[in-house]
């Protein structure tokens, strides 16, 4: 049979001119040099190819990734709509990975965590982006009709989002607030790989890695029951601080109406 | 950080692949017109191989205006030429960052 001879891509002499700054130029030493480039480039031309290859962090190198997230915290300064766009993408990627679960995604989904995280070290995401993404790695589908679809009982990748997003920024989260909303996810993190059952042993390397290094002196529960009783206490614990919080403006509220009525 | 009540920005999410910017707007400004200050588009494809769906960004001026928005618009369902149905999905942007409306011109 005849076979039509297959076309290679040809792309537009711009779109390999950014491909070839990113993907093959792009290192350490010329980083500035990159960015540069990028500033000239003409943008309401190529703002969404370049948009397009942002996204291509999985296709470089792995230790590279913090490299695209310098360029976009770079790019913020005069292209604000782009540096917010690629952040909305990075989301997006994740949250789109959890609703297909496809295993041949798994080294993409991998390094968009990182980058999430390396967007993070560039002070460009807040903390509670970082945090609501931890929670929905932990969540996501459950309770719902798909949930052993979406995250089966033997599944360990979500774990190995969490690992890899908190070895990417989770040291930054070590004092105030932060420290605070990283010891209380850690607990339910505990709860969801426990509820996980045995772990491959690489994973749990990981994780012992992982606590050695970010909180070397929290308790590893070992049963259901004992970190449910620690969310409890812990749940206990954010009630009452809560409580006094409105009691204490209760109290400088009704004083305040003490002082108007004398 | 902002607070759950004064958040403003919203991600529709799950919108018709082809579905092209103009009439997306149309929609919205059917409702909503003048009660928000950005949008930001995003195309989806669709061929053979995958299908991806569209979506949109938008902020709006008041946070009570969100959640009228999502009462109207989530689960609202877009119909395609084709008859395709696509329920569309409301809600918060994880990331509730706008841009700054004066980006400053690069000098370059």
């Amino acid at each position: 049979p005849e076979r039509s001879v297959r076309v290679s891509k040809v792309r537009p002499p711009l779109h390999q001119y950014i491909r070839k700054l990113l993907f093959s130029d792009l290192d350490k030493s010329s980083a500035e040099h990159v960015l540069r480039q990028l500033r000239k480039l003409p943008w309401s031309e190529c703002e969404a190819y370049l948009l397009k290859c942002f996204m291509k962090v999985h296709k470089g190198k792995y230790s590279q990734i913090h490299l695209i997230a310098l360029l976009t915290a770079g790019l913020s300064r005069y292209h604000d709509e782009f540096a917010v766009a690629v952040v909305d993408e990075v989301l997006e990627e994740i949250r789109l990975g959890l609703e297909l679960n496809e295993y041949g995604m798994q080294q993409r989904r991998v390094a968009h965590m990182r980058f999430l995280g390396e967007l993070y070290n560039y002070e460009h995401v807040e903390s509670s982006v970082i945090f609501e993404t931890l929670y929905l790695l932990l969540v996501f589908g459950y309770g719902t009709a798909e949930q052993d679809v979406l995250d089966p009982p033997e599944d360990c990748f979500r774990i190995r989002l969490v690992i890899t997003l908190l070895q990417t920024c989770g040291h930054y989260f070590d004092r105030g607030s932060s420290k605070r909303k990283l010891d209380r996810f850690l607990i339910h993190f505990q709860r969801y790989v426990l509820g996980k059952g045995s772990l491959p042993l690489d994973i749990e390397f990981d994780l012992q890695d992982l606590f050695a290094v970010l909180r070397p002196s929290m308790t590893r529960y070992s049963l259901i029951e004992e970190v449910n009783a620690a969310l409890a206490e812990l749940e206990e614990h954010e009630h009452t601080i809560s409580n006094e919080r409105s009691n204490n403006e209760k109290h400088v509220d009704s004083d305040k109406t003490h002082s108007r009525l004398s | 950080m902002k607070g759950r009540l004064d958040r403003t920005k919203v991600v529709l999410r799950h919108l018709p692949p082809l579905i092209t910017r103009g009439a997306l707007i149309d929609q919205i400004d059917a409702g909503f017109a003048g009660r928000y200050d950005w949008v930001a588009f995003r195309p989806g494809k669709s061929s053979q191989k995958q299908q991806i769906y569209s979506r949109a960004y938008i902020n709006f001026k008041r946070p009570e205006d969100v959640i009228e928005f999502a009462e109207f618009f989530d689960g609202h369902v877009f119909v395609n030429e084709k008859g395709t149905q696509f329920k569309t999905i409301v809600e918060y942007a994880p990331s509730q960052r706008v841009p700054k409306l004066t980006s400053k011109r690069d000098g370059r």
